[in-house]
């Protein structure tokens, strides 16, 4: 093994035993760093032990990449992923973070975030467009399970359903149902109205206006275009796309709503 | 299915051929927006200014920056302290001459009281001297939860919450729970802690004139009238009316009996901060509460600082578990500043122990303070402001001569006679430019037990003295 660790120019580290049993079980290779100060420390809870080392970076060379070897057992450093402590276990492998990911897109769930209003990036978070898109589908199936309506009842039923529940979630409710440090400047505004802080066609702005035209044009084409269904999925369309223009942003339309 | 019907792709695309014709416009105009929506721009609302960039440059160009320091002239009051050494007790040494002290709210002696200071010493042995974190980071101590009980027992309350810092008591209380488009009352008299609370609530204030109930009734209806033609609003808007028990500013009682039935008739809840008044009035020190004889759970919120009769540091507010406990994740100084030194928390303690074992000090306190105030009745030029109960008494200029900085300077010179003489005084400090209401300049004399009657006496000639010789 050492030679086709040596052909692939990485560096074995040479540790004292990193298992109960007194066996040098857990490799540490690395290319193009040099590591100091190593120690290995027993853990009481696992037969491996606690492996800890400091690694620097040398002059990095702009060659191509070398093939990694990823087993359970070991760990390769490359000198993009830096880590001063790794622990193994017997099975499993753990990944090491990619760097400083774009924080708008993780979902901070139990997390301290320096957010004001945490409102503001719900529909930014990773996965709830998916989320959205799949809770429609599921309703339109769970309509289109129900015996007795036909298909174009059923698409009108979707339709006039998920506009409902937005136009609810998005344009009726107010406010936060948290305490938030800036002494409730959100209290009187719709979610709609606190998304992104009030910035307008931001890209989920602009996904959840798109997606109710394209229900409605979708369920048009099967209702087979007839008047009625046109006249209620039309109102029902009309009743969550106008909220969201820009024009409309914190007009409540006869006081209604307002406080 | 039930109805029987095929759904054939060449029936559906049959329809949208026979589709009506407003139908299919209509979906094309949908469409068209779609397109639209991809290619529009985010925006900020109120981006647009009415500024172009010519004229934005012109502002920055001709637009002078103040200087972080003012210049301030050499002799300014606050560049000259009075500098103390050793304990501010019942004999100060100010400027190395040694005075009897009228100047520190040590209203119960308890600074200097050798149980307390035992108590504080045995504390710092057990616990060191700080905390190091706030309340919800291993920042609670079996002391604090001790004084938060005692408290809650003392006041007759169910539930009490302690702040590390007396300013910030009242001025977290405040914003925990009245938010923006919240309604509060306030005196005109108000200190510069409830005025900061205020500030930081972002809700709208309104002042009524000191003490003057009418004028209180008389925002009340108005925002009655307002709420009838307005319900909708009125339902959602949150009211208070923060009051002092005694004024620092003036030295006076408020009227609780009245303002209480105020709040039954307009539906407002009442903030008392009792900061000179816990420890010092009432029968058993329980505050201005207990002197009018009014039900404390008709108070809302009581909020004091424990820097002046119980000589430690920081505050509390006490008042119904419901009420303070939402203090705990929302009160500012209490989340996010290190909580109370265990030695203070001690010392606090042991303060209210002495307080709930010898309730005579409050009657030997009210009667020393009635006697200060007969003492200093008739001083030439000087009248005296405040409530004959009230243990820290103002002694404004009688007339004064129109300009802030010579009336300051003039109680200046009285208070360094007296201190040339063996009686320490001091002048009330305000930040002139912060203060919302402020007071006229004056001299605040503070009465405590340790005070022995020829004392008073003689600091009361003393000052007699000083005004007839410095206010010719």
């Amino acid at each position: 093994m050492t030679t086709l660790i040596h052909s692939c120019d990485l560096e074995l580290i040479r540790s004292p035993p990193t298992h109960k049993a007194g066996k040098e079980l857990d490799l540490i290779l690395t290319w193009n760093c040099t590591t100091e100060t190593l120690m290995v420390t027993p853990l009481h809870l696992y037969d491996h032990f606690f492996i800890r080392f400091n690694v620097s970076l040398t002059e990095q060379p702009p060659a191509p990449q070398p093939m990694i070897l990823e087993n359970s057992r070991t760990l390769v450093l490359r000198h993009s992923r830096l880590k001063t402590a790794l622990k193994t276990k017997g099975a499993g492998f753990h990944s090491l973070e990619p760097g400083f990911p774009d924080c708008n897109t993780r979902m901070n769930v139990g997390v301290a975030h320096s957010e004001v209003n945490p409102n503001t990036r719900v529909m930014n978070s990773r996965g709830i467009w998916l989320a959205y898109l799949l809770l429609t589908t599921v309703l339109h199936v769970v309509l289109l399970s129900i015996p007795f309506f036909s298909v174009p009842v059923v698409w009108t039923l979707t339709n006039v359903i998920h506009n409902l529940i937005m136009y609810l979630f998005l344009h009726t409710v107010k406010g936060t149902p948290f305490e938030t440090p800036d002494q409730g400047k959100a209290r009187l505004l719709t979610h709609w109205e606190q998304m992104d802080y009030g910035i307008q066609f931001t890209s989920s702005r602009k996904f959840l206006t798109i997606s109710p035209i394209v229900l409605y044009l979708l369920a048009s084409f099967y209702t087979k275009y007839d008047a009625t269904h046109f006249l209620v999925n039309t109102c029902s369309l009309l009743s969550v796309l106008l909220p969201k223009l820009p024009q409309f942003h914190g007009v409540r339309i006869f006081g209604i709503n307002k406080y | 299915m039930a109805s029987g019907q095929q759904w054939v792709l060449v029936e559906m695309v049959q329809a949208f051929y026979e589709a009506p014709a407003y139908h299919l416009i209509l979906e094309g105009i949908l469409i068209l927006w779609i397109i639209r929506l991809l290619f529009s721009k985010t925006y900020k609302l109120q981006e647009r200014s009415d500024l172009t960039d010519k004229e934005k440059e012109e502002l920055i160009e001709e637009w002078q920056p103040e200087p972080l320091v003012p210049p301030v002239p050499k002799n300014h009051p606050s560049l000259n302290y009075d500098i103390v050494t050793g304990p501010p007790s019942h004999n100060i040494i100010v400027n190395g001459k040694e005075c009897i002290n009228f100047a520190s709210f040590n209203f119960l002696g308890l600074l200097d009281n050798e149980r307390v200071k035992h108590k504080a010493l045995a504390s710092l042995k057990k616990y060191g001297v700080g905390t190091c974190g706030p309340r919800g980071f291993y920042g609670t101590f079996d002391v604090h939860l001790e004084l938060e009980e005692r408290l809650a027992k003392f006041m007759r309350t169910e539930e009490a919450i302690i702040y590390s810092y007396g300013f910030a008591t009242i001025a977290s209380a405040i914003p925990a729970y009245s938010k923006r488009g919240d309604i509060i009352f306030v005196d005109e008299a108000a200190c510069f802690s409830i005025q900061k609370g205020l500030q930081a609530s972002r809700s709208f204030i309104k002042y009524f004139k000191h003490n003057d109930m009418e004028d209180l009734e008389r925002l009340l209806k108005e925002q009655e009238m307002e709420d009838q033609r307005n319900p909708r609003k009125a339902r959602v808007t949150r009211r208070f009316i923060v009051v002092e028990g005694l004024y620092v500013n003036t030295a006076d009682v408020c009227p609780l009996p009245e303002l209480v039935k105020l709040k039954y008739k307009y539906k407002v809840r009442i903030f008392l901060e009792e900061s000179v008044s816990f420890g010092v009035l009432g029968e058993h020190g329980r505050g201005v509460t207990e002197h009018f004889g009014v039900n404390i759970d008709d108070i809302d919120l009581i909020s004091a600082n424990m820097e002046n009769a119980v000589a430690s540091i920081g505050g509390f507010c006490c008042g119904r578990s419901f009420v303070i406990d939402h203090q705990r994740l929302s009160g500012q100084g209490y989340c996010f500043s290190a909580s109370l030194p265990p030695m203070l928390a001690a010392a606090a303690i042991e303060a209210l122990n002495i307080m709930e074992e010898d309730p005579d000090i409050f009657v030997i306190l009210g009667d020393k303070c009635k006697h200060v105030h007969k003492a200093l009745q008739g001083t030439p030029g000087l009248k005296v402001v405040g409530e004959s109960f009230a243990p820290a008494l103002h002694l404004q200029l009688e007339k004064s001569t129109g300009s802030r900085d010579s009336d300051v300077k003039t109680l200046r010179s009285i208070v360094d006679y007296c201190l040339d003489r063996g009686i320490a005084l001091t002048q009330a400090r305000y930040l002139d430019k912060e203060e919302k209401f402020l007071p006229p300049p004056s001299i605040r004399v503070v009465v405590t037990v340790e005070q022995s009657k020829e004392e008073i006496e003689k600091a009361a000639s003393c000052i007699r003295e000083a005004a007839s010789a410095m206010l010719k």
